[in-house]
């Protein structure tokens, strides 16, 4: 991968990896960190990485990374979860807003794949490659997260 | 003892969150969370059947994987749903779904409705800190090649014509060829300096005979020709006049250190011509233009060579720039 190649992806994907680190992580300057440590770790391997494949590189890097500082903070137990973040959403408020809440509640590796399916249009062959499981898997867990989310909705629905 | 306890039930519970827990373990972690109530987490948890001990539908549901070929059944309605809204569907599945008298619109509307939307106004802020430019590396070869250059030009450079004037010792040193001839020069110099003392010696002597002779005839006049013995006074009563004496010359000339200019007057004002055509700027040009064009290209260094024509003395100026580095000297 070019030097070129790289500050291409940053302009591309950087917003990507920050949205999809931010939803897991629930804490803006964790994810901001997250953002950093990936690219710091494909610019090291830059000599190895094809240009054409950067993005899964940098998000395979990105849920890697992601995983290691839940485990550490889990491990600590200093685990400190702010508000997301200030912004408004911009479509359907009141869906996004429970959508959100309901994804807090997913198992990491559910919330990675919906994430990655959702945010990144991500096909179930290339979320298995970034998440080191199969495509079966991708499937089962998707489904089953999409299941919660819907009775994670209804539920609010009753309650409203 | 219970497989399941207050110590291990966290990973039985993950893994049951995850549905990768057999039919047997959530049962068990199930019967176990009924005991203990105060370890569940989500209070929506499914419990289990008490009479029969069967996990409830929910369960089985969750831990079950979608398969296409399965018929449309109150079962699997909601996984084709959910298969129809992922796109993975085939076609002739599609067709089925929507022709069963299963069909539920509805479910399929909230499933069309779960999908997480990226707010995009949610961007990463440090963009500019990421980047890196482009620092083009120059490879070792090029550095080795300009610095053959710089040797090339260096070599075809006069360097010897200062030095063997101004420290014909030290440079003799290093060039036989060069010593022989400033040994003859040396030689030619001090001939010429013995030469030149000899002739100035004999001047002096020639300069002192003269002398001598004109005080020999003075004696001689005044021997003959003394007042006192024309007017023929006493001599011892006299007041001696003072005598103007001539200059005698009893030693040589110091003459000093040998002058290096010894020009003649054709010479001297040939010299200041030379002088005068000096101070005329002196064209320079670059006979390798290519070359330093083509490695200053590859190497991203500023390069310039150039030099002057041969002068008079067989002499020229140059001046070599490699980056920062520059050397230069002028012939005139």
């Amino acid at each position: 991968m070019t030097t070129k190649e790289y500050n291409l992806s940053v302009d591309l994907y950087s917003d990507g990896i920050f949205r999809f680190a931010l939803k897991h992580l629930r804490n803006e300057m964790s994810a901001n960190d997250i953002v950093q440590e990936t690219f710091a770790k494909v610019w090291e391997k830059k000599d190895t990485v094809d240009g054409q494949k950067v993005k899964s590189y940098l998000f395979t890097t990105a849920y890697h990374a992601i995983v290691d500082w839940v485990k550490k903070e889990k491990k600590s137990g200093d685990i400190e979860l702010t508000k997301e973040s200030s912004y408004t959403p911009v479509v359907d408020f009141s869906l996004q807003e429970a959508l959100t809440e309901g994804l807090n509640k997913l198992p990491e590796i559910q919330k990675t794949v919906v994430l990655l399916r959702d945010y990144e249009g991500y096909n179930y062959s290339e979320i298995a490659e970034i998440t080191d499981l199969t495509e079966s898997q991708v499937k089962v867990y998707i489904f089953r997260a999409r299941k919660s989310l819907k009775s994670f909705i209804k539920r609010i629905d009753l309650v409203i | 003892m219970e497989k399941i306890n207050t110590l291990n039930y966290e990973s039985y519970y993950l893994d049951f969150l995850e549905g990768n827990l057999s039919e047997n373990d959530a049962r068990d972690l199930l019967n176990f969370l009924d005991k203990h109530p105060e370890f569940k987490v989500d209070e929506n948890l499914p419990t289990l059947d008490d009479t029969n001990q069967n996990l409830n539908s929910f369960v089985k549901s969750s831990l079950k994987k979608f398969d296409e070929t399965l018929a449309i059944s109150q079962d699997t309605l909601e996984d084709f749903i959910i298969a129809k809204n992922e796109g993975v569907l085939t076609e002739e599945k599609l067709s089925k779904l929507h022709s069963s008298a299963l069909y539920d619109k509805k479910m399929d509307e909230d499933y069309q409705s779960i999908k997480l939307v990226p707010d995009t106004r949610q961007k990463y802020n440090f963009k500019a800190s990421l980047k890196k430019k482009n620092k083009k590396v120059t490879p070792l070869f090029w550095w080795a090649a300009a610095a053959g250059i710089a040797i090339v030009i260096g070599l075809n450079v006069n360097w010897n014509s200062d030095i063997e004037i101004n420290n014909p010792v030290v440079f003799s040193e290093k060039n036989n060829d060069v010593d022989s001839l400033n040994k003859s020069r040396i030689k030619n110099n001090i001939e010429e300096q013995i030469q030149i003392q000899k002739e100035i010696k004999s001047q002096q002597k020639e300069v002192i005979e003269y002398n001598q002779n004109i005080l020999k005839e003075k004696d001689v006049y005044l021997k003959n020709n003394s007042p006192e013995k024309l007017l023929d006074i006493d001599t011892t009563k006299r007041i001696d006049q003072p005598v103007q004496k001539p200059i005698i010359i009893d030693k040589p000339f110091d003459i000093g250190p040998i002058a290096e200019n010894n020009y003649s007057i054709d010479e001297t004002k040939k010299v200041n011509q030379e002088d005068l055509a000096s101070l005329a700027p002196v064209k320079m040009t670059n006979p390798i233009k290519p070359i330093t064009d083509f490695f200053e290209e590859k190497t991203s260094i500023d390069l310039d060579y150039q030099h002057s024509e041969k002068n008079a003395n067989d002499k020229r100026s140059f001046k070599l720039k490699i980056g920062k580095f520059s050397i230069s000297r002028n012939r005139k």
